[in-house]
């Protein structure tokens, strides 16, 4: 603009009257900034209503959470030894695989009655006889943002074979883990660890890759060494404000040594020292509604393939005097598909909140050994479930929920729950309830046909045919039947940073599946055949005296009467299989736990363990034991990325047995527990 | 044209606007950006006016050029309205509607314009902050780098109420989710900021998430965040704004010089009751605490 001095006067006196204003940089027009859009326009739901956790005193059940910061700290390697934080679990570390763990004793070769789900996706499965195969967990603990422990019977909220408890793995949401993660561990008895993870995000979505490789030597005497890989992906898709599609997909391998080291001395080799292999995928679809003020549609599939192999040649020893010439090709390959659908709906109130829902399972397992035929048995289910919640009066919640659920094989069940919490004051909470649950027998149960094929022809000469039959399910059995009921309290002092959960409860398990020989037969199959009763208090209490400091205690006591009534088992065996099932919980077990904070950043991290003895299965026992396990953390900051170094030492002073301390030869030999100390480093990226 | 002219077609100008004719003032309205909430605003703004004032003259334009050279004042209606009258460089009085008023700060409008914000005083976000929870005592705050200085009369604000005001700035998406798990840590409570750069629909599940899990509630400025997932939010109706708005406009055609630019007068106050539950926050009647804070305001004016 050219100016003149007469105008630029002229202007001048007008500015007074007029308003010029020069024109707007176009920086200042470029920039970003708060507008009317971030006032009216519309924004997704995200804390829908199944990502609100229900605070724990409104729970209809007593609930331990694991979070990702405990799970940290305790420099556990696999799941089941986290369950070691919670009051009423029995856990073990054992040869051929990672510990085991149980509720309330009544232990079982595998498993079955405790429920774990990742995601949503259950890990029961049939390959495994009808159990959780901690081996082959399909997640990796770096991934798990917290995992909802329910201890007792949750057959009404999460179906059959929720009869002791349920594992509720929650992964990380994709939007929660971007950046890169790597982190790596390495340390004595081949204990080796690395881990990797990617996550991004756009306007789409939010998305995470990872993946991990861990080996472990396994006990001393034993060929159990392992060696897993896993791989799993999340995608979190915005379809719009108000629908959302989750995606999960991965897979893991395993090998697994299994077997015995041959005697000397002896030519029996039944059981020789071999890799079991295992492979499993998945891939599950969920799609998420929200329907206003709190409503909430659901509907989920997910398929899982599962596949192991196993061969071996075993020489068995027919008359206990010669040389064993007989012997059989053992070919191990199961493979088990299972597909599930499932539609959930929720409608929320003010007082009144209600979840329903059905779904579909259908498991196909193929396997010549473990069924003695080519063709897949099959099982399907379907079941209808639903809880509502009614909030009574401003301090009294009522729960009344169940599931009932038909088995293609089992028939159908129907486990109710009645919960009533009160809310006596913001800190303190009563709960009393009564439920009843079922545990389904699985596959193997209802139609195991397990033998050996001689190749040899010495058994043929011996005994008429060339067929030793192991295992033989030999009649169409019952579901089990728990009724439960419960005493709960929970009292929370926040200005002191006191908690104490106390869970006293009776649980009656009727018509409790036994295996057992029959008389005269080689195999040996089951039958329903227990009664059992289970009454005592189990309890966690926290306290923070000091903002460094955290201390945890657990206790458990409990005592366990049984019966065994059948005709089918032989009347000798009833007084040992009752002494088993009485002995499988310790009468009462401590631990305590000391998480403190020291001067120079360091986080140490002390576990205590006090476990009485008791037996894991029939021919096991083991006697009192302590457990020490310790682990010193330093979180750093280098060059603006995040970490952490980390010492682990667990089993410290070693020499005890957790699963089987009696010696003997072969299968007999004493799982001694060997101290493992490993260091580990973790950088973010 | 030669200046001379300029001048001359300056005073004609000037002489036409200082006509004021008896009767018949022209209104004209620029909205930079047609939403429904735009288009909303515009008809209750209108239709107020008109109740008050029959004989106005309504006028939308799209552009300011296309203004009417007796249009006694113009209303622009949210920020790419504001923006565009402000660069215009009329000499006709602007009113700003549904507009922050970071923006106008930012535009150096104070002296060329007023307004009704769309932002609640810092005050009355506290107050809603100290009904809900009245143990709280760190507050945080995320925002881009550019809008820390628009924090002043917050800071001032909190400090009255003996609240301790966390600001953590951050210069690009990448950083926000460290700093917002960081202050989230230190906060008992996080305050959303209108900064687009923050709180936009893409960063709104991380952040929902990651102070959630925390356990630390948020209160948002938005129904929309309420529905979100904060706990719980105070904002302004379009009607009400409205309501404001037309108040204001007319406040101007009857007077000399330009009133400082309002805060809303009348809010709403939306709970997210299953948030509230989950994390053990009692909440009461959103009527009872609109009421509880008018009566707040009603003490505190002069």
């Amino acid at each position: 603009m050219k100016k003149h001095w007469r105008t630029v006067g002229v202007a001048a006196l007008l500015a007074g009257l007029c308003e010029i204003s020069a024109a707007v940089p176009p920086e200042l027009l470029a920039m970003a900034g708060a507008s009317e859009s971030d006032f009216f326009s519309e924004l997704p739901v995200v804390l829908s209503v199944s990502r609100l956790a229900q605070p724990t005193r409104e729970a209809p059940g007593a609930v331990t959470v694991i979070d990702a910061e405990m799970i940290r700290q305790s420099g556990a390697r696999t799941v089941g030894e986290l369950l070691r934080l919670v009051p009423g679990f029995q856990v073990a570390e054992t040869a051929f695989g990672v510990p085991i763990a149980v509720y309330h004793g009544l232990t079982t070769e595998a498993s079955g009655g405790l429920q774990v789900l990742v995601d949503g996706r259950t890990q029961y499965s049939p390959l495994w006889f009808g159990g959780v195969n901690w081996n082959a967990l399909q997640v990796a603990l770096a991934d798990i943002e917290r995992i909802e422990v329910v201890r007792g019977s949750n057959s009404a909220a999460f179906g059959a074979n929720a009869v002791l408890g349920v594992l509720n793995i929650i992964t990380w949401e994709a939007s929660q883990t971007h950046g890169t993660r790597v982190a790596a561990a390495a340390g004595n008895r081949g204990t080796r660890e690395l881990y990797a993870r990617h996550g991004w995000g756009n306007d789409r979505g939010d998305y995470r890759i990872s993946v991990e490789q861990t080996h472990t030597d396994g006990l001393d005497g034993f060929p159990d060494s392992r060696l897993q890989r896993r791989f799993s992906g999340r995608a979190s898709l915005h379809l719009s404000n108000i629908d959302s599609l989750d995606l999960f997909g991965g897979g893991a391998t395993m090998r697994q040594g299994d077997g015995y080291y041959p005697e000397p001395q002896t030519w029996l080799h039944d059981n020789p020292p071999r890799d079991r292999n295992l492979a499993s995928h998945y891939a599950q679809i969920g799609w998420a509604r929200q329907l206003g003020n709190g409503d909430e549609l659901r509907l989920r599939y997910f398929r899982v393939r599962e596949t192991g192999t196993m061969r071996f040649r075993a020489d068995f020893d027919l008359d206990g005097n010669s040389i064993a010439d007989a012997y059989a090709l053992l070919n191990y390959d199961p493979k088990v598909t299972r597909d599930d659908v499932e539609l959930q709906h929720t409608i929320s109130g003010d007082k009144v909140r209600l979840v329903w829902g059905l779904g579909s399972r259908r498991d196909s397992v193929r396997g010549r050994q473990i069924y003695a035929t080519d063709s897949a048995v099959t099982v399907d289910l379907l079941r209808v479930f639903g809880n509502l919640e009614w909030r009574a009066a401003k301090s009294l919640l009522l729960n009344l929920g169940g599931t009932s659920e038909h088995d293609s094989i089992s028939g159908t069940t129907t486990a109710p729950r009645l919960m009533l919490n009160w809310l006596a004051t913001p800190g303190q909470t009563l709960r009393a309830g009564v439920s009843r649950a079922y545990r389904t027998p699985s596959i193997y149960e209802q139609r195991a046909n397990g033998r050996l094929v001689d190749r040899s022809g010495l058994l043929q000469r011996f005994t008429g045919s060339n067929v030793y039959q192991e295992e033989l399910a030999t009649r169409t059995l019952e579901p089990e039947e728990l009724t439960s009921y419960e005493a709960g309290y929970l009292g929370e002092w926040k200005a002191q940073g006191m908690l104490l959960d106390l869970r006293a409860f009776r649980e009656e398990v009727r018509r409790r599946v036994v295996h057992y020989p029959p008389p005269t037969e080689t195999y040996r199959t089951w039958t329903n055949g227990e009664n059992v009763d289970m009454v005592g208090v189990e309890g966690q209490f926290r306290w923070a005296p000091h903002p460094d400091t955290r201390l945890m205690v657990n206790h458990t006591v409990i005592d366990i009467k049984s019966a065994t009534y059948s005709a089918d088992i032989p009347n000798g065996q009833w007084q040992g299989n009752d002494y088993y099932t009485q002995h499988s919980a310790p009468p009462n077990q401590t631990s305590l736990h000391w998480v403190q904070k020291i001067p120079g950043g360091l986080e140490s991290s002390l576990a205590y363990y006090r476990i009485p003895s008791y037996k894991w299965t029939r021919n096991t026992s083991i006697p009192d034991y302590t457990r020490i396990d310790w682990r010193l953390g330093y979180p750093f900051v280098a060059g603006g990325r995040k970490g952490e170094l980390a010492l682990t030492w667990r089993g410290i002073g070693g020499g005890h047995a957790e699963f089987r301390d009696e010696d003997g030869p072969n299968r007999y030999k004493r799982q001694l527990v060997a101290p493992v100390a490993f260091a580990g480093l973790r950088l973010d990226f | 044209m030669n200046p001379l002219k300029k001048c001359f077609a300056l005073l004609l100008l000037l002489g036409i606007a200082l006509a004021r004719p008896a009767f018949a003032q022209t209104v004209a309205f620029l909205a930079g950006e047609q939403t429904p909430s735009v288009g909303e605003f515009m008809r209750l703004l209108e239709s107020e006016l008109l109740r008050s004032r029959p004989a106005l003259k309504l006028q939308r334009i799209d552009k300011v050029g296309d203004i009417d050279p007796s249009a006694r004042i113009l209303v622009a209606i949210g920020s790419k309205g504001l923006r565009q009258a402000l660069a215009a460089g009329k000499s006709v009085p602007i009113v700003g509607t549904l507009v922050p008023s970071s923006l106008f700060d930012e535009l150096s409008a104070r002296g060329k314009a007023t307004a009704v914000f769309l932002d609640q005083p810092p005050g009355r976000q506290l107050a809603l902050l100290n009904l809900l929870l009245p143990d709280a005592r760190r507050v945080g705050i995320l925002v881009g780098r550019a809008q820390r200085k628009d924090l002043g009369p917050l800071a001032l604000a909190a400090e009255s109420s003996r609240l301790h005001l966390q600001t953590t700035a951050v210069d690009n998406r990448e950083a926000l989710f460290e700093a917002l798990q960081q202050l989230t840590a230190s906060s008992d409570v996080l305050l959303a900021w209108p900064d687009a750069m923050v709180f936009n629909p893409q960063t709104i599940q991380s952040i929902l998430l990651t102070t959630y899990r925390l356990r630390v509630p948020m209160l948002g400025f938005s129904a929309a965040y309420t529905k979100a997932g904060a706990l719980a939010s105070v904002h302004s109706s379009v009607p009400q704004l409205a309501l404001q708005s037309a108040e204001l406009v007319l406040t101007v055609l009857t007077g000399s010089q330009l009133p400082p630019p309002q805060s809303p007068r009348e809010f709403e106050v939306s709970v997210n009751r299953q948030v509230g539950r989950s994390l053990g926050i009692e909440l009461p009647d959103e009527r009872a605490l609109v009421d509880q804070m008018r009566a707040r305001e009603g003490k505190l004016k002069p």
